[in-house]
């Protein structure tokens, strides 16, 4: 069995002049929590809907499941929209099981199957309701459910925590992972930092439809230099010339500490190195400079990502 | 197509699920039967009305008397016939004349009206016939108020009926009283008047409905018959002479060239034959205007409500757009198998008057081409129609944007109503030779002339038309239908919409 279950090699999409995707490559192996990551607009539902062949790429070539056209496969894979929406009139329970005979349930298997996972995922008592009466967080959580209803080897779930409270969010987290645990492949996209951070194994981050870093987490994290914030009061002048320093950025007046300076110090050496931010501190010390703050922490997955795509696309939501 | 038939089957079920949509279904023959039922109802129970006559002249009181009279008569030998109908022993024949025309009403009245008829008839009829009942009079004559001097004149007494005819004031009338209909008023010189315009109207028809004409026209026969007869007496021609040719009845024949020979005598049957095409039109028009409504919501629907992403990850545009026809056909089957099957129950069940014509009429059409034909314009017109609508509605974002369009549509739609009894009345005239080559018309103007035999050439063609526009339809739809679904925001330029149906080139 083929460990990449999907692949995609240069692919391109134009719409008239403009270019949505530009050369895309990437690979996603079997059984990994895949983030796809990038600001608005930056062609993440174009990408997708062309994984699912509802769109054709202008060039370059897409491999999914081995076949080079979900149709061919469409009974392995699940989808969700960015966009949700469901038939309104119909009940949870019929819906699922709809969607999963299209995906090649039988009726029967579908249906016994939409009333078990309606169960599973705390719905039981919803399963006849009507979608219309159901809460939102309640119909995409269906929806969820019918994108994975017929047990697909590879999910594709865009943008899947849009609209959701803290508390629904963290069920599609849980619900994610269990699907990752029964041994399906989930790719999902989000502009949203925190879910990739706590889900993915690898991620692909693209803008303005270009790739700007495909890898693991802690990969796209060394991407960003490594820094020391401090607040001081003190002239930081003894600090200048360390070898461990890079370079020293003043960021203006502390908003935390009337009086003091904020200053970002940007360090030399491997991401995870204690020494250098030691050493400053050390200096500190013996030079008496007074430090209302001294912060080494890891940048964040967020870090990263306004790093790597430029401040103007960063999205900040509570997670 | 396993893909197809299962979104063909949840259109057909969520649509049929609904009450609506049975409740519509039974909506118009329940609304036809009540309709029909009422207006037999009314017309039994209209009450009789009232009328004053203030002759002057002495020449016409008693002819009108006498017309509203011989009107009553008839309409008795009316309701007589149809009691007959209704209550003949099988096998049976009426030895006396109950058709409705002059000289058959006159031998009526001669052999002395409704009761000695029913003396003659009684050995004819079930024993266990009800009673006859006699239809009431629609008019009958009133004597003047006590308080108008019908000597005053011609002003003064209509200055006291007028609070009569105004319904300020009611007049008696046998042991009760009435609303007064009408007035007439008729000049000293009435004869003369009748003729010749001498300065005013010598003869004054007053009453506040002029709707209902049958009474003045009744008065109207009298006045004439009267100065006729009159002018006959001056003239010196025998009255009894001129009303016996009067009387006469000419015989009339007509045939049908088209019918096996020995039976192209036109029946009553045939007429209705003839007739049902129109009848048919209509379902036509309702049932595929009822549909494309549906298929107009449920594309619409699934195209704001972001459904066909989900769909398109798992069926082919395609799929899912056959999926959809073939639903909505379904849907459109059974309302109209419905609504063939209440009328055919309906008659089977039906035993009052008419019946022996109209449960043949029925027969003949069950047997003629008519129901097949039916079949194959409803078929392809649902197709045509549903090329358009389907792309309406992929090419729409919301409802609401979807209804700006469906103006002018059911504009272009109601043309085949406005114009179906004209193509009915002259299957082959000029309007109906054009309207059969129309694409969006031709199914319902096939069907209007499908009794009338039109020319075989006209028929291959018409039908080769429709294949070929359905077909075209449906191909450009299913194109429309794959760029448009995804498509939210700016609905796409007329421009585009042409390349993508010309070209079926990718987004």
């Amino acid at each position: 069995m083929n460990d990449q279950v999907l692949e995609l090699d240069n692919v391109t999409k134009r719409f008239g002049d403009f270019t949505a995707v530009h050369g895309v490559s990437l690979t996603i192996p079997r059984g990994s929590i895949y983030g796809f990551l990038g600001p608005n607009g930056a062609g993440k539902t174009t990408t997708i809907r062309m994984i699912f062949d509802i769109i054709k790429p202008t060039s370059g070539r897409i491999s999914i499941l081995g076949a080079s056209s979900a149709i061919d496969v469409r009974r392995r894979i699940g989808y969700l929209p960015e966009e949700k929406g469901l038939y309104k009139a119909m009940s949870a329970a019929a819906t699922i099981a709809y969607f999963a005979s299209l995906k090649g349930l039988s009726r029967k298997a579908a249906k016994q199957r939409a009333y078990e996972l309606l169960e599973r995922y705390g719905l039981g008592k919803f399963a006849d309701t009507r979608i219309q009466a159901l809460s939102k967080g309640m119909g995409q959580k269906v929806q969820v459910i019918c994108a994975v209803a017929h047990e697909p080897e590879l999910v594709v779930l865009d943008e899947p925590f849009s609209g959701l409270d803290p508390v629904n969010q963290q069920v599609l987290e849980g619900l994610i992972r269990d699907l990752a645990q029964r041994g399906s492949t989930v790719l999902f996209s989000t502009h949203v930092m925190q879910h990739a951070e706590r889900l993915c194994d690898h991620m692909l981050l693209i803008a303005k439809g270009r790739k700007i870093f495909d890898g693991t987490i802690a990969g796209a994290k060394a991407t960003i230099p490594r820094r020391v914030l401090i607040s001081t009061e003190s002239s930081i002048d003894p600090l200048v010339g360390l070898d461990d320093v890079a370079e020293i950025k003043p960021l203006g007046e502390s908003p935390s500490s009337p009086g003091a300076r904020d200053w970002e110090i940007r360090l030399r050496g491997q991401t995870g190195a204690q020494t250098s931010a030691q050493t400053i501190l050390e200096k500190c010390f013996q030079s008496g400079i007074v430090l209302r703050r001294f912060d080494q922490s890891e940048p964040s997955l967020h870090d990263a990502f306004v790093a790597l795509v430029g401040t103007d696309a960063s999205t900040r939501e509570p997670a | 197509m396993r893909y197809t038939l299962l979104i063909a089957l949840r259109e057909f079920a969520e649509n049929a699920k609904t009450k609506g949509f049975w409740i519509g279904i039974f909506t118009l023959p329940l609304l036809l039967a009540i309709s029909i039922g009422v207006s037999t109802k009314l017309a039994h129970s209209e009450p009789s009305r009232y009328f004053v006559v203030v002759d002057k002249s002495g020449a016409f009181a008693e002819p009108i008397d006498h017309s509203i009279e011989w009107d009553h008569q008839r309409s008795v030998l009316q309701a007589l016939g149809q009691y007959v109908q209704e209550n003949l022993r099988a096998g049976q024949h009426p030895d006396v004349n109950l058709a409705n025309y002059q000289a058959a009403v006159d031998a009526f009245i001669a052999a002395g009206g409704k009761d000695a008829y029913l003396a003659k008839l009684r050995p004819a009829l079930r024993e266990n016939a009800p009673e006859f009942k006699e239809p009431t009079r629609l008019f009958v004559r009133a004597e003047l108020p006590k308080e108008i001097d019908a000597g005053a004149s011609s002003d003064t007494i209509l200055a006291g009926l007028k609070p009569y005819l105004l319904g300020d004031r009611r007049i008696a009338v046998d042991g009760g009283d009435a609303s007064l209909f009408a007035a007439l008023l008729i000049a000293p010189d009435g004869v003369d008047g009748a003729t010749r315009w001498t300065g005013t109207e010598a003869i004054q028809y007053w009453s506040t409905n002029l709707a209902v004409d049958d009474l003045p026209e009744r008065i109207r026969n009298a006045l004439n018959g009267e100065t006729r007869r009159r002018l006959y007496v001056a003239r010196g021609v025998d009255v009894g002479q001129v009303r016996e040719i009067e009387a006469t009845y000419a015989r009339l024949g007509t045939f049908d060239p088209n019918k096996a020979a020995g039976t192209e005598t036109v029946s009553t049957a045939d007429r209705i034959a003839r007739n049902v095409p129109v009848a048919f039109v209509y379902l036509l028009w309702m049932s595929i205007f009822t549909v494309m409504q549906m298929l107009l919501n449920n594309t619409v629907e699934e195209k704001s409500n972001r459904i066909a992403e989900v769909l398109l990850s798992s069926v082919t545009p395609n799929e899912i757009m056959m999926g959809k026809l073939l639903g909505i056909a379904g849907i459109g089957l059974t309302m109209v198998g419905t609504w063939l099957a209440t009328v055919f129950i309906a008659v089977q069940l039906y035993h009052g008057p008419g019946a022996d014509v109209i449960g043949p009429a029925v027969d003949s059409i069950a047997a003629s081409g008519l129901v097949p034909m039916f079949l194959l314009c409803f078929l392809l017109g649902y197709l045509i129609y549903a090329g358009l609508f389907l792309s309406i509605g992929a090419l729409c974002n919301d409802i609401k944007e979807a209804q700006s369009f469906q103006g002018p549509m059911m504009l272009i739609m109601m043309v085949p109503l406005f114009t179906m009894v004209f193509i009915n009345r002259d299957p082959h005239g000029t309007l109906a030779t054009i309207m059969t080559w129309i694409p969006l018309y031709t199914p319902f103007t096939m069907m209007n002339r499908a009794a009338a035999d039109p020319p075989l050439m006209e028929l291959v063609g018409a039908t080769v038309l429709m294949i070929a526009t359905a077909l075209l339809l449906i191909l450009s739809a299913g194109r429309i239908f794959r760029m448009a679904m995804l498509r939210a925001g700016t609905r796409p330029k007329f421009a585009e919409i042409v390349q993508w149906v010309r070209g079926g080139k990718d987004a």
